[in-house]
């Protein structure tokens, strides 16, 4: 989920005239309920990848984009229970 | 360290993780290639050093294989130990006793005490937690250290990055210790061949799942 608020918030930015991702269009292209989307906003600021006022990614929020893939891959390989992997794909990987 | 291997070394996904890392954090290295292994530990007391930090490399090893080892690395051993910053502190495995883990804990407790006489804050560690990590006793143990350890993390004051050979780590329950061994850490590197070397903090892994 991290990963496609993130890249929702980058795909706003490059789309936006003034480079600023507005909360409603992020919501709309991550496809949450509004109270959600926000609760994984402030999470997404608690853990320094974005900020919310304007909504900006961070340069640590670009490199977990950059090495979303790789960690992904790392968590299925190890086996590690991850919340934001489907239980299926945790499956294949184990 | 050959001009190869030095453009590997600049492209290494986790070198800026290592770069950006906060101080005073217990830290995981997993590795399947000691090669790797050493490219972020050199790193990783490369960045200390040059921060004046006083830097101990914890090892049951001679400190000469050590040495050698971080010379490899580009580290100038024999300057940085002349000024005090750097120590290859030899300890003693017996493989502890299994069952106390009070007197573990406090042993590790004694030996950061020990290792750093005459030295400057703030420390940078680097060590094996757990020396036997091959069998299920040695690695329930090993996660009962780290875990108490990671408890008591903020005590320490120091930063410690702890390294694991994956490859001679337990088999049958593998993904429980790695699980085990994430959860008590903040941050994770996994030193592979390039592309699928990562290092992230471990807070990631624990995503609310109260959302």
């Amino acid at each position: 989920m991290y990963n496609d608020i993130l890249k929702a918030i980058v795909d706003e930015i490059r789309h936006d005239d003034d480079n600023v991702a507005k909360p409603t269009r992020v919501q709309l292209r991550s496809n949450l309920a509004y109270d959600k989307l926000a609760r994984y906003l402030d999470e997404l600021e608690n853990k320094r990848m974005i900020l919310q006022s304007p909504l900006f990614i961070t340069e640590k929020g670009k490199d977990f984009l950059q090495d979303y893939d790789r960690i992904s891959n790392f968590i299925l390989e190890m086996g590690i229970k991850y919340l934001d992997l489907p239980t299926d794909e945790m499956k294949r990987g184990v | 360290m050959d001009t190869n291997n030095k453009n590997d070394l600049k492209n290494y996904r986790p070198m800026k993780f290592v770069d950006q890392m906060e101080r005073n954090k217990h830290i995981i290295l997993l590795y399947d290639d000691q090669k790797y292994a050493y490219w972020i530990i050199g790193r990783y007391l490369h960045n200390g050093l040059a921060k004046g930090e006083s830097c101990i490399f914890k090892t049951a090893d001679r400190p000469e294989i050590i040495e050698k080892q971080l010379s490899a690395e580009g580290i100038d051993v024999h300057s940085f130990k002349k000024k005090n910053l750097l120590r290859i502190y030899q300890v003693e495995r017996s493989d502890d006793n299994k069952h106390d883990i009070l007197h573990a804990f406090k042993q590790r407790i004694y030996e950061i005490e020990e290792s750093t006489k005459g030295m400057k804050p703030p420390y940078r560690f680097v060590g094996k937690t757990v020396s036997d990590i091959e069998t299920k006793d040695g690695m329930k143990f090993g996660i009962l250290l780290e875990k108490t350890g990671h408890q008591h993390f903020d005590e320490l004051n120091c930063s410690l990055l702890c390294y694991y050979d994956i490859s001679k780590m337990e088999p049958t329950r593998k993904h429980e210790w790695i699980s085990s061994l994430l959860r008590n850490h903040h941050y994770v590197i996994y030193a592979s061949e390039p592309n699928r070397a990562v290092a992230f903090e471990t807070v990631l892994l624990e995503q609310a799942d109260n959302i």
